[in-house]
């Protein structure tokens, strides 16, 4: 079937499922509801999709429009100075009986300009197999569709079973030899069930993730031949002349996640933990007329586990709501380079790699703790009157090569501040939320056995970016109206957050958001 | 609390599932056979470079006084090692060069035999077959040309020297290894003359083109050519009852004594592959005896499907003054074809076809306004990969 027949089958589905619950005027959804419904229920932090039958108080939904634009020269060196990104978004929690439903789609459409160093769609994505070329100043074209589904159904008085599946499709493109074209796929499915014992419950979970980018590179211009790097660790890379490439990511990764929740009266705590093993096999090759892959090489494997142990509490008492949300979670990767040559086997004398070793070379750890605490105060159940946020995030990165010596690590700590307060006149609410984030890093280092333009080029000004300090405030304004008629509230919302570095370097991120919550 | 700690418990279990990568080391312990060409005192100090193949970085190491060199903490790869030295004796300079190329996926100890090279008066100083683009993005080719550069300090003469290509483009296993004294060509182009004719002083050259136009300005040409050939020395043409190769009036014709797979002009591979000689066949300036020394060593090799034969010539590695090992890329080097002792090394244009830069020797040193090119018969040290082509300029 058709690709936009599908989703829109979908989304008018999801829309008409939406409409057709039943309208409660005193529990109106507004803004704030999707922050209220987070922090009141945290079953829907975790991965368990059986978790949304414990949801309590209003089911909400949103259709909206979004465009965030992003300027600056505080940035990656792999990122485009500029970002121009559009976003329609439609969001619900509903429930029909006995059975609570989850579903979302989501359209992104985004031009990035002046970018360097990438033929992938997100060089930032862990892995240090990228590849790149030394054309500079590409203007990358991404258009993604994302539909996520879930529901949970009681099974009897004490066991719930859920489900959920999300899905990811989309292509980018660059306009400048050479010319990548990414698509990519990212698939999850994710069943759980839920048992409960009085006030205990007890999750359990399996993950299934799929991920798929399908890389073809193609030079325009005639008889041009231009050289791409494969990246297999800080500066270190094969390379090759052509007119043409294709390089295939293929990502499997499963495991699980499990959750206690102990909740008695105004007091809800759910702590969870959730482990995930994954790999990820990198070939290259080039396109034969037939569009197959032919000479197929397996450049590299990436092996990947994930720790996560989290926790988040909730203690709300009448219009007062305290929120503590912890998580610690550390990512590890093992890389495997495949050495393999070209060589005539056989009577025919034809070309095929042939593999000489699997060398392990590459290991990283990324640790990253979060501590967040939420204050909010109500106006009544369901709207906020004002609240305040805290964070602490610390992050500890390594990454190491083996032979030659390639080693880079740093830490840094992001603290963020937020007051926010809303004001209601008649059938209008104005909220304005302002606050700011202040990085800072705790230590660094780079030592590279070997140098090269990579080095000098790529990795060099990335660390200073990753290591460097800054000050972000950050400003917040929204405007709803109640309606009277098929949805609850109009609103428009913008962000402003402005980053200011220690080095001088700065970067504006601005966000407009419009749409209805019903 | 106690299913707490539980949790907690296994996470750290689980987390032991976690390593570090197990990665290997190796070394490589290389003799160099220096037999009895060179003294003892003179095998300390050579230096050997080890060259990751696929990776594009080396590392160099220096001879001890017994001519071995130690490399340590070694990645498992595809190498190839090197050998350059030279020294001075009895007032002569000498040159010593090796090559091998080392699979190394254990610790090895090996040994790479060298070549004393000699040195010729005739060098190739530049090598241009890549070509350029046009101005509407097409391929122009018409451009190739090879300089011939008179090393020496008297007039020498190219009258019957030849312009061979080797048979294969160095993209598979040398097929010709069971001939260990002699390059096989599939093309051998000779300069005309009766031994007098084509002097050429020291410190001079001349050209051999594919095409003798001026490239930049010709109505044939390409406006984005780098070069001017109309002024070659001398053109590789060749007839064809359609006239499809423009015969230049300005520059005499190379005599064409074999072309194996005769087209309606001469083409080098302008991805680089074609590794090129200068020879001198025995026969030299007589073209009738220079024939027959061809059609004497002539050698058959079926084509990889078996159902036809051609023909190429072996010519012995004595008779060679100088020879190019170009090859594709640096991956393609492990199928260098060309004896060591010809060259122990290998060079390509890092720019790609249609880049329009060319191969150039390096200069040694300039003696009384005469340039004298680097020749240590090792073309990874002697030539330039890639640069702007600058025929009959010295510098």
């Amino acid at each position: 079937m058709n690709k936009k027949i599908f989703f829109t089958l979908l989304l008018s589905v999801q829309m008409i499922a939406c409409m057709a619950a039943k309208p409660d005027s005193l529990k109106r959804v507004s803004l704030s509801s999707f922050q209220l419904l987070h922090i009141n229920n945290p079953w829907i932090s975790s991965s368990n999709p059986a978790g949304l039958s414990k949801i309590d108080g209003i089911m909400p939904a949103t259709i909206n429009l979004g465009l965030f634009f992003e300027d600056g020269d505080y940035k990656r060196v792999q990122q485009g100075d500029n970002l121009i990104h559009y976003q329609f978004f439609t969001e619900s929690y509903s429930k029909l009986k006995k059975v609570s439903l989850y579903g979302s789609f989501r359209y992104d459409k985004s031009f990035e300009k002046n970018l360097d160093y990438s033929c992938v769609n997100n060089p930032f994505r862990d892995t240090p197999y990228t590849m790149i070329d030394t054309i500079g100043g590409d203007k990358c074209d991404r258009e993604f569709f994302t539909v996520k589904g879930g529901l949970s159904v009681p099974l009897n008085r004490k066991l719930v079973l859920g489900g959920a599946v999300a899905y990811n499709v989309g292509l980018s493109s660059q306009d400048r030899d050479p010319r990548p074209q990414n698509k990519v796929l990212n698939f999850s499915i994710t069943p759980g069930l839920l048992y409960s014992i009085d006030k205990f419950h007890f999750g359990l979970n399996f993950i299934y993730e799929y991920y798929n980018e399908d890389i073809s590179v193609k030079i325009i211009k005639e008889n041009e031949y231009i050289t791409l790097f494969q990246i297999h660790g800080p500066g270190m890379f094969t390379f090759h002349r052509a007119s043409s490439f294709a390089r295939l990511y293929d990502r499997n990764g499963y495991g699980f996640d499990s959750q206690i929740n102990y909740k008695s009266g105004n007091f809800n705590s759910l702590f969870g933990a959730k482990i995930l093993f994954s790999n990820e096999a990198v070939k290259d090759g080039r396109k034969a007329s037939n569009a197959s892959w032919s000479v197929c090489k397996s450049d590299s494997e990436l092996d990947g586990i994930l720790l996560d142990i989290y926790n988040h509490t909730t203690i709300k008492n009448k219009l007062t709501i305290h929120a503590i949300t912890a998580n610690a979670n550390i990512h590890t990767y093992l890389g495997t380079e495949i050495i393999q040559r070209l060589e005539q086997v056989g009577e025919t004398n034809l070309e095929h790699w042939i593999t000489y070793a699997r060398e392990e070379k590459y290991g990283s750890t990324h640790i990253n703790a979060r501590l967040m605490y939420d204050f909010i105060k109500l106006k009544n159940n369901y709207h906020k009157n004002y609240g305040l946020k805290f964070a602490v995030n610390y992050y500890n990165f390594e990454e190491k090569y083996y032979l030659p010596s390639q080693i880079q690590n740093y830490e840094n700590l992001l603290l963020s501040f937020y007051l926010d307060k809303s004001f209601y006149l008649k059938k209008n609410i104005f909220s304005i939320s302002a606050g700011c984030k202040y990085k800072t890093n705790l230590s660094g280092k780079q030592n590279f056995e070997k140098t090269n333009f990579i080095v000098d080029k790529l990795l060099i000004p990335d660390f200073e970016y990753l290591t460097d300090s800054y000050f972000a405030p950050g400003l917040k304004f929204s405007y709803e109206r109640s309606l009277n008629k098929y949805f609850d509230s109009i609103f428009i919302n913008t962000n402003v957050d402005m980053i200011r570095a220690s080095k001088g370097f700065s970067r504006i991120m601005v966000n407009f958001t419009f749409g209805v919550n019903f | 609390m106690k299913k707490i700690l539980i949790y907690i418990f296994v996470l750290f279990i689980l987390s032991s599932c976690m390593k570090n990568p197990e990665y290997k080391s190796y070394t490589a312990e290389l003799k160099i056979d220096f037999g009895d060409d060179v003294p003892s005192e003179y095998q300390e100090g050579a230096k050997v470079v080890l060259n990751n193949l696929n990776k594009s970085y080396s590392v160099e190491a220096l001879t001890t006084p017994e001519g071995i060199v130690n490399f340590t903490g070694v990645e498992p790869g595809f190498y190839s090692a090197t050998i350059t030295h030279s020294f001075s004796a009895n007032g002569c300079n000498v040159y010593i060069n090796g090559l091998k190329n080392l699979d190394i996926f254990s610790s090895i100890i090996d040994t790479i035999p060298i070549v004393v090279s000699k040195t010729n008066a005739f060098i190739i100083k530049e090598y241009y077959y890549s070509g350029c683009l046009t101005p509407a993005g097409k391929q122009y080719l018409s451009d190739q040309y090879i300089e011939i550069y008179n090393n020496s300090e008297t007039t020498q003469y190219v009258d019957g020297l030849s312009i061979v290509e080797h048979e294969s483009y160095g993209i598979g296993e040398n097929y010709w290894t069971f001939l260990p004294d002699d390059i096989v060509v599939k093309m051998i182009w000779t300069i005309p003359g009766n031994g007098e004719e084509h002097p050429v002083g020291p410190g001079q050259s001349i050209i051999l083109a594919r095409d003798a136009i001026n490239h930049k300005d010709d109505p044939n040409g390409n406006p984005l050519c780098p070069v001017n050939l109309g002024d070659a020395d001398f053109e590789f043409y060749v007839y064809t009852a359609s006239n499809a190769d423009i015969d230049s009036p300005t520059s005499p014709n190379l005599i064409e004594d074999l072309f194996t797979f005769r087209g309606t002009d001469v083409c080098f591979h302008v991805k680089g592959g074609s590794a090129i000689a200068l020879v001198s066949i025995p026969g030299g300036t007589n073209e009738e005896e220079r024939k027959e020394f061809i059609n004497n060593n002539l050698i058959a090799k079926n084509n990889s499907g078996g159902s036809s034969t051609r023909y190429y010539c072996k010519i012995p590695v004595d008779n060679v003054l100088d020879a190019v090992e170009v090859v594709f890329d640096e991956p393609h080097a492990i199928y260098k074809r060309l004896p060591i002792e010809l060259d122990a090394g290998y060079t390509y244009n890092e720019f790609g076809a249609r880049s329009a830069k060319c191969l150039r020797r390096k200069v040694k040193e300039v003696i009384d306004g005469r340039t004298v090119y680097q020749d240590t018969n090792n073309s990874s040290e002697d030539f330039f990969k890639g640069v702007e082509p600058k025929p009959k300029i010295y510098e």
